[in-house]
């Protein structure tokens, strides 16, 4: 018996289906609750770290090593309403746009099953996919680069630095990468599907 | 005959003058009934060389004989 080609793809996207919509919804129900610190980290702050610790705390260190800090971690113990909801933005957004693509992607493999796979049902679902991870992952990296940097610039009285979302973002490469692939997998599959249609009827 | 061409299959007579059936042939040529019926019923819209061949050859005929242009 052929196997089936959408197995065990189809298991582990339901499995993960599962886990993400449960840590979004324990996601808003601990930021709505209020229930653990709002913290957001910058890498400006981790040289200020590094002069504080270095000429008071006593800590030496060996000749010839250096301290370096990657960032310092910034966390306000009872936050307000709107750094909760910009908390929500930079936490929240990235498992949405995974929890959408998931569920595309779930949608996709019913499409599969109900029309079969060499069809213009199942290539049109997957350039969705690919798109809503194409253009998906770019428009959220820019949206939490945006809520972090506002929500940093709430927890500062004074500035030392301009607050740039540029320096709190992180181009998603293997978004553009993935959803490149799939909209390829999916002109792919179109090709096919046409080549099976001309084979229909030939004995 | 379908639409997009005027072959006819003439299956039918052949098995006719040779006395074997569908089933039979099937066996013989290693197609599947399905696919041999598509075929005698003109609801093919292409045959495979080596199914010609083997046609033939279990029913000791001409491809000339297993089809025909309408004209």
């Amino acid at each position: 018996m052929a196997k089936d080609p959408i197995e065990p793809t189809r298991t582990l996207v339901t499995l993960l289906t599962g886990v993400s919509v449960a840590t979004v919804v324990m996601m808003i129900v601990s930021m709505i609750s209020g229930y653990h610190s709002t913290c957001v980290v910058h890498g400006a702050f981790g040289q200020l770290v590094e002069e504080q610790i270095r000429p008071d705390s006593g800590a030496r260190l060996a000749e010839g090593v250096s301290l370096s800090t990657n960032g310092a971690r910034l966390c306000v113990a009872e936050p307000s309403v709107g750094q909760r909801a910009l908390a929500a933005a930079v936490f929240i957004t990235p498992h949405l746009l995974l929890l959408a693509t998931l569920l595309l992607t779930i949608g996709l493999f019913r499409v599969i099953g109900k029309h079969g796979l060499f069809t213009e049902h199942a290539v049109r679902w997957l350039r969705i996919v690919g798109w809503t991870v194409l253009a998906g992952g770019p428009v959220v990296s820019v949206l939490v680069a945006v809520a972090s940097s506002a929500l940093l610039d709430s927890m500062l009285v004074s500035h030392p630095f301009d607050v740039l979302w540029l320096d709190q973002w992180e181009m998603s490469v293997t978004a553009v990468v993935l959803g490149t692939v799939l909209i390829s997998l999916a002109r792919i599959l179109r090709v096919s599907t046409a080549m099976r249609e001309d084979l229909e009827g030939t004995v | 005959m379908t639409e997009d061409h005027t072959i006819e299959v003439c299956l039918d007579d052949v098995l006719r003058e040779r006395g074997i059936t569908l089933t039979e042939l099937s066996a013989r040529v290693g197609v599947s009934l399905v696919n041999l019926s598509v075929l005698k019923n003109g609801r093919a819209r292409a045959i495979r060389f080596t199914t010609l061949s083997r046609l033939c050859a279990v029913l000791d005929c001409q491809p000339g004989d297993l089809l025909r242009h309408r004209t």
